[in-house]
């Protein structure tokens, strides 16, 4: 398969990462900022980078809740975004098929 | 391969998949262990309350230790149920958050409502063989209802199968006695929840 239909977008570690884990809650939940942070363990400023790498990308939403200190950052997976990585999905299952194929798609189910 | 200098290798991607499924599990509510919490609530709580009436003749009502034992099964198992809700569900906002505390109010206003009703068969002097029946079956009922609607909401089979379990304790247990009901629906409620249990981890694993 030809390396262009995997996403350049998605196609990073932590970028994936954010991805799959939004992709995790139903449509309608968003993820705060913290708790998404805590979960994928990446540091702030980096995480805040890939975050407007996606959200630039139109793949993921920023929502700032309130004011303040008490104000919070939630993040949710958009139609779009759902779709990018279907299709990412897609082509990283080709892509390893052909490695080790029963392992990776089973690996892959559990995207 | 690469793209924005990260390779692509076959170990990085399988390192991509499983912290992602690790972090998938991180925020899914652990549904096959509140089915085991609720198993156990179920049988140890309702066997006590057998156990303590099962040789009355006339029946007169569960002696206050197996109430007691009762009440505690169920606050633990309520308890360790919040505790896994709670931190799997900490930083998410949105409709689940909704669906949530409509269902848990779903529960308050049920069991609220029964405590209510029994109060008043009490007060009223209905026997305590009817009370004691209602006791058993009402409360499966409920249980039996929301379970349904539950598998409905987040479309998992195991709220059905244990739903249906607890319709047919109660069915059972309608039409025995006071002490062998409660024997009926704590074996075959924590059944119901043993099966839901299963079904839940199956569904987890796939």
């Amino acid at each position: 398969m030809n390396d262009d239909t995997l996403d350049p977008i998605i196609h990073t570690q932590a970028r994936l990462r954010i991805m799959v884990t939004l992709n995790t809650l139903p449509e309608g939940d968003q993820l705060t900022f913290t708790r998404l942070r805590d979960v994928l363990g990446l540091t702030g400023g980096n995480f805040l980078t890939h975050l407007r790498t996606l959200q630039d990308a139109g793949y993921i939403e920023l929502h700032q809740e309130g004011t303040g200190r008490g104000s919070r950052t939630t993040i949710n997976l958009t139609h779009r975004g759902r779709s990018a990585l279907t299709n990412y999905r897609a082509a990283l299952h080709t892509l390893l098929n052909g490695d080790s194929a029963q392992e990776s798609e089973s690996q892959i189910h559990a995207l | 391969m690469t793209i924005n200098n990260e390779p692509l290798t076959a170990a990085g991607a399988r390192s991509v998949l499983t912290s992602a499924a690790t972090a998938s599990r991180a925020l899914q509510v652990k549904t096959h262990w509140i089915f085991v919490t609720w198993a156990v609530a179920w049988l140890v709580g309702y066997l006590a309350i057998w156990w303590s009436t099962r040789s009355q003749s006339p029946y007169q009502g569960p002696e206050a230790w197996s109430s007691v034992t009762l009440m505690v099964s169920l606050a633990v198992a309520l308890a360790a149920n919040i505790a896994w809700v709670v931190r799997a569900m900490h930083g998410v906002t949105g409709r689940s958050r909704q669906i949530g505390t409509y269902y848990a109010l779903t529960w308050v206003v049920g069991m609220c409502g029964w405590a209510s009703v029994q109060a008043t068969l009490a007060r009223l002097g209905s026997p305590p063989g009817v009370i004691g029946i209602l006791s058993c079956v009402v409360p499966a009922l409920l249980v039996a209802t929301i379970y349904v609607a539950s598998a409905g909401i987040w479309m998992q089979p195991a709220f059905l199968v244990s739903g249906i379990c607890f319709v047919l304790g109660a069915v059972i247990g309608a039409g025995t006695d006071p002490a062998t009901a409660a024997l009926v629906i704590g074996v075959v409620g924590a059944a119901g929840c043993a099966a839901g249990a299963v079904i839940a981890g199956l569904s987890r694993r796939l």
